[in-house]
C-alpha cells in the first residue's frame, strides 16, 4: 500500500488517532509526550502511529494534510492541530466533547445500548 | 546561522508574510538542546496578532505562520515552532 493510503487508511479508521514521536507510554519529545497526556485526559481511547519508526510516514505526513511537525491530532477524520491547538482546545475544556462526539460517531449501533 | 541571525530571519519572514501588528518571538531553544530528534534547529515560541487571521480557524492560521517560514524549517534551521495567533479583535477583546 502507497503511504498516503496507509495515512489515509490511519485517519479515516480511527475516530481519534495521534502521529506522535514515540508512544503514549513512552514519548520521544515533549510537544508529543503533552499532546498525547492531553488526549488521555479526555478518558477517550485513542490510537497512535509513532512516527520515529516509520520513515515513510516520518517523510510523507507532513504534505497529507499540509501540516509540516510532529505530532499531528485527527478527530472524525479532520486535522485539528499540532501541539498547540490541542493544548487551547484541552484547557477551554473542548478537546474532550470532540474526540467523544467523535467516538460515538463512529459507534453508531451502540448508540440504543 | 548563528541564533541571532536565525532569530532576525524568523522575524522578517513573519513580517513580511502576515504583516502582524505585534510579533513576540521568544527563543526556546536551549529546552530543547540535546534532544533526539531537534537535529540543531531552533525552537521558538512565537505570538503574533494579525489582520491575515481574521475569519480563519486555528489550523488555517497555524499554517500561515508555517507556510511564512517554510524555508527555515526545510533547511533545519527552525525546527519547531509554539504559535499563538490572534487576530486585531480578539487581541483587544
Amino acid at each position: 500500500m502507497d503511504v498516503m493510503e496507509r495515512i489515509d487508511l490511519a485517519v479515516k479508521e480511527n475516530p481519534v488517532v495521534i502521529f506522535m514521536k514515540g508512544t503514549p507510554q513512552l514519548p520521544m519529545c515533549g510537544y508529543s509526550s503533552r499532546t498525547a497526556q492531553a488526549l488521555a485526559a479526555t478518558g477517550v481511547e485513542f490510537a497512535y502511529v509513532n512516527v520515529l519508526t516509520d520513515q515513510d510516514i516520518f517523510q510523507n505526513l507532513p504534505r497529507y494534510r499540509n501540516w509540516p511537525t510532529f505530532p499531528q491530532v485527527y478527530v472524525d477524520g479532520e486535522l485539528i492541530g499540532g501541539h498547540d491547538i490541542t493544548m487551547e482546545l484541552y484547557q477551554k475544556g473542548e478537546l474532550k466533547q470532540m474526540v467523544e462526539a467523535a467516538v460515538a460517531k463512529s459507534k453508531p449501533e451502540a448508540a440504543g445500548a | 546561522m548563528n541564533p541571532a541571525e536565525r532569530l532576525q530571519a524568523l522575524r522578517e519572514r513573519l513580517e513580511q508574510a502576515l504583516t502582524p501588528e505585534q510579533l513576540e518571538i521568544i527563543d526556546d531553544s536551549h529546552k530543547h538542546a540535546g534532544h533526539a530528534s531537534a537535529q540543531g534547529g531552533g525552537h521558538y515560541v512565537i505570538s503574533l496578532v494579525s489582520p491575515q487571521f481574521t475569519g480563519k480557524g486555528l489550523v488555517e492560521r497555524h499554517r500561515l505562520v508555517y507556510a511564512a517560514v517554510d524555508d527555515l524549517m526545510k533547511n533545519g534551521e527552525v525546527h519547531a515552532l509554539s504559535i499563538d495567533a490572534k487576530t486585531p479583535a480578539e487581541k483587544t477583546s
